[in-house]
């Protein structure tokens, strides 16, 4: 009822936003705790690019439906994009066949706190600005 | 012959809209412009709605427009609160008023 | 693009003068060596940096658009120098050859000294234009007072 009242697309992505800002600090904290580990090789966050493709209708998979019974395939609930971990296995490896770049690290640490940041302030600005329109629409 | 520096914003040959002595007709040329502003806070509220969903799947390049569009939003909607109260004040004053 | 591309660019400064780091200690390191694998004294070895540009690696590609800032630095190689070795006159070493010569790297340590504070100073810089990135988005988030 809430999503229909308040057209809520936007908040549940910015929610969606922080959780995948905060897969990503786990992960990058991983990669940094591990910078000396032999073999290890630095693991990604991917989201944006995926739930890009499904917020703006494109949908890779196209079905027909012959019949209004059938279930369309390859319609993506967008409730159902969250954030995929995958091991990273381009960047140029040392040695010890550890791929971790500590100044990578350390900037898309910098990085993803300024994204968590920007989420956050936004889905209380926006929270906020349904509160109060709430609020003083309802004296008259 | 002095050079007088014309305001762009102003149209000089714009003719000043005549004021009607009808009341309906006045209260109609206010409610269009009321409309007309709610109408501008919609968009500008779409606006910024896109813009940050645009900002969480990374398609903006500058987050400053992201902020600007939102604060733009929130003062348009402040605004037209603020006009409705004072609408309905009026309105209620109005129909205060014993003859 | 995105609003994070000052970040991705100094993150490649910082690798890059990192990478210059590590050869230049390496050079500091082998100032004495006269045998490696191959027989010749250590020499000395430099980094080339290579200017990331928007797109493509091409020079006239920068021309059609030139008004996108580029992408920071690579490392394009880690090439040899090949200025010449130094002559000792030095009979008793091992090394000598048959007039009593032998060959030393052709490492000035005051010159890789210099260098190393350059890319020192070089990863300080790029450290600052991170942090003032911060800064940047940081006052952005104030717009509207919180």
């Amino acid at each position: 009822m809430f999503e229909r009242l308040t057209g809520t697309a936007t908040l549940n992505l910015l929610a969606k936003g922080l959780e995948v800002s905060s897969v990503r600090h786990k992960v990058i904290s991983n990669n940094i705790a591990n910078v000396n580990t032999p073999l290890f090789k630095r693991q990604i966050v991917t989201f944006e690019d995926e739930m890009a493709k499904v917020f703006d209708g494109k949908i890779d998979l196209v079905g027909k439906r012959e019949n209004n019974g059938h279930i369309p395939i390859g319609e993506i609930n967008y409730h159902d994009v969250g954030p995929t971990t995958i091991k990273d296995r381009i960047h140029v490896m040392r040695n010890d066949k550890n791929n971790v770049d500590i100044d990578v690290e350390m900037s898309d640490l910098a990085k993803n706190t300024m994204t968590y940041q920007i989420h956050a302030t936004r889905l209380a600005a926006m929270f906020a600005g349904l509160n109060d329109v709430i609020t003083r629409g309802g004296k008259a | 012959m002095r050079v007088v520096e014309r305001n762009p914003w102003v149209d000089i040959n714009k003719k000043p809209e005549k004021p009607s002595t009808n009341a309906k007709e006045q209260w109609g040329m206010f409610l269009d412009k009321f409309q007309t502003a709610i109408d501008e806070v919609d968009a500008l509220g779409k606006t910024s709605e896109k813009l940050t969903q645009d900002a969480v799947l990374g398609r903006v390049d500058n987050l400053h427009d992201v902020m600007i569009a939102a604060e733009k939003a929130k003062t348009a909607m402040n605004l037209t609160l603020e006009v409705r109260g004072k609408v309905i004040e009026a309105y209620k004053e109005i129909m205060r008023m014993n003859f | 693009m995105g609003m994070f591309r000052a970040i991705d660019t100094s993150s490649s400064g910082l690798t890059a003068e990192r990478l210059r780091m590590d050869v230049i200690s390496n050079n500091i390191a082998n100032v004495n060596t006269t045998r490696t694998e191959d027989g010749e004294p250590f020499r000395r070895k430099m980094v080339i940096f290579e200017a990331r540009s928007a797109q493509g690696r091409w020079p006239f590609q920068d021309r059609l658009n030139p008004q996108q800032p580029g992408k920071g630095v690579r490392v394009n190689a880690i090439m040899e120098d090949m200025a010449p070795f130094k002559m000792e006159y030095d009979p008793n070493h091992p090394d000598a050859d048959a007039e009593g010569y032998i060959r030393r790297p052709n490492i000035n340590i005051v010159h890789e000294m210099v260098d190393m504070i350059t890319a020192t100073r070089a990863y300080e810089a790029n450290v600052t234009c991170i942090n003032s990135a911060k800064d940047i988005t940081n006052a952005a988030l104030g717009i509207g007072g919180r």
